[in-house]
């Protein structure tokens, strides 16, 4: 391990150890690390983004009135657009922000519409209707009638159905059950992910100096008048 | 100690699609990695990228759907030695992030010429002998998605649906349960879960790495979260007897 690599490791378990302190109470280096994750990730996104207008739109402008090709310098029209959003911040020109922002949502709604016909209503309707070879088939299916069951809000439907919409609540409490399962087992490879990071030699010597920390402030707090 | 770890079928499937891949053949993979679930996905990343790396032939076209995963594709792409063991441009190429979620899909499902002009390094795409005929989903032979964001459903709504692009996912525990659904419906060939469908894939493979180590710590934590919840449950419900009597 050269010496960039264990100024790199020391950095991150000392962030780390500072967000994990917030378990302790609030307290300066959980807010400092909070205000550094915020300015990095930003600072990050901006950076990003202006590289996106570049190679997106700028290049091709120039590209555009160099050769005179016409669609290349349409890629103006957008970059305009985008300038007019910064209008929602003059009381004056408000309104006509929302033309880019209207265009936007539009387009956006027309692409998702195209292919969630597809995906979400096609595809899974065919996926739905399969051979009753198993029991794992048989049980989809009859979850699936009892869900749909319990969000047909017709009272002749939930009269004849009997219990049915009952059952379907059940297999939505199960499914919402999975939900929870499954993000318990994310946050428990983050926080595994972290320990490892943590628990490596020179990272580990950081632990006991963080344990100090909150010992000292427990004596401090407790020499405080009341 | 190592636990034992079961290759589930949606792994098992996800293995079998890249192990027919033929040379000639063309995969994206693209990733929504973000900074929140890079312990997640990463693993899966570096595994399933490893694996497609070992086909001969196969031309790879790397793409991140947020800006965060570009940081993390850079740092997969130095651990596995891309640049020694593939030629840039030929064998593969580095799109970078493209902003626009949806509507980037759907441009590199469309027309990828026309939705950029140069790569990640700034080599113009039309310089780069590799796209000379790859230009829409129907070019690709599958698409990887690494993700804990929608783009999933983007990818199936673009590429999927339109073109009959296969997809597989990998994807963060959280994400998994709506990925499942497609899976179950036939519309992606693979799902990789969280850190055990990277451990699972590791075993396959034959590379165990992070995953494989990590996953005896989560089930640990898993088996001692399960006894505290049965604790807690015993002492609730003596407790509420206690009161009764």
């Amino acid at each position: 391990m050269n010496d960039f690599e264990i100024m790199t490791m020391l950095i991150t378990s000392t962030f780390i150890l500072m967000s994990y302190s917030i378990l302790y109470r609030e307290n300066v280096l959980f807010k400092l690390i909070e205000n550094i994750m915020v300015g990095a990730t930003i600072g990050h996104a901006i950076v990003m983004g202006i590289y996106q207008i570049r190679d997106l739109a700028i290049i091709r402008i120039i590209k555009g009135m160099q050769t005179g090709d016409p669609i290349n310098i349409l890629y103006i029209i957008p970059v305009i657009l985008g300038i007019v959003l910064y209008l929602r911040f003059s009381k004056k020109y408000r309104d006509i922000s929302r033309i880019p922002l209207a265009l936007m949502l539009g387009v956006g709604l027309a692409l998702s519409i195209r292919g969630l016909i597809f995906t979400n209503i096609i595809g899974q309707v065919k996926g739905a209707i399969t051979p009753l070879t198993s029991i794992q088939s048989i049980i989809f299916l009859f979850g699936l009638v009892c869900v749909l069951l319990y969000f047909t809000y017709e009272k002749r439907v939930s009269t004849i159905a009997g219990p049915l919409p009952k059952i379907g609540r059940y297999f939505l409490m199960l499914t919402m059950g999975a939900y929870v399962a499954y993000t318990l087992l994310s946050r428990i490879s983050t926080l595994s992910g972290t320990l490892n990071t943590l628990f490596v030699t020179p990272a580990w010597y950081l632990i006991p100096v963080a344990f100090l920390l909150i010992l000292v402030d427990l004596i401090l707090k407790r020499r405080e008048p009341q | 100690m190592q636990l034992p770890i079961k290759i589930e079928d949606t792994t098992m499937n996800f293995y079998n699609e890249i192990e027919d891949l033929k040379p000639g053949d063309v995969v994206v993979i693209g990733t929504g990695m973000l900074s929140s679930t890079y312990l997640e996905l990463y693993p899966q990343y570096v595994v399933l990228t490893e694996h497609v790396l070992r086909k001969e032939g196969v031309k790879i076209i790397i793409v991140s759907h947020t800006v965060d995963a570009v940081i993390f594709i850079n740092k997969a792409l130095v651990e596995l030695k891309v640049f020694e063991r593939k030629t840039y441009g030929k064998d593969f190429v580095n799109l970078g992030f493209i902003a626009g979620e949806e509507a980037a899909i759907a441009g590199l499902s469309k027309n990828l010429h026309a939705l950029i002009t140069v790569d990640y390094y700034k080599n113009m795409l039309s310089s780069l002998p590799m796209l000379e005929n790859i230009n829409d989903a129907r070019d690709y032979t599958m698409v990887i998605d690494v993700t804990s964001t929608s783009d999933v459903q983007y990818w199936l709504n673009q590429a999927g649906g339109p073109y009959g692009t296969k997809i597989g996912v990998a994807a963060s525990a959280v994400k998994a349960t709506e990925a499942a659904s497609y899976y179950s419906a036939g519309q992606i060939f693979g799902l990789l879960v969280s850190l055990q469908g990277a451990a699972q894939y590791e075993i396959l493979i034959n590379k165990p790495g992070y995953a494989v180590k990590s996953l005896s710590a989560q089930s640990a934590v898993l088996l001692f979260y399960i006894a505290l919840l049965v604790y807690g449950n015993i002492t609730y419900f003596r407790s509420r007897r206690a009161k009764k009597i």
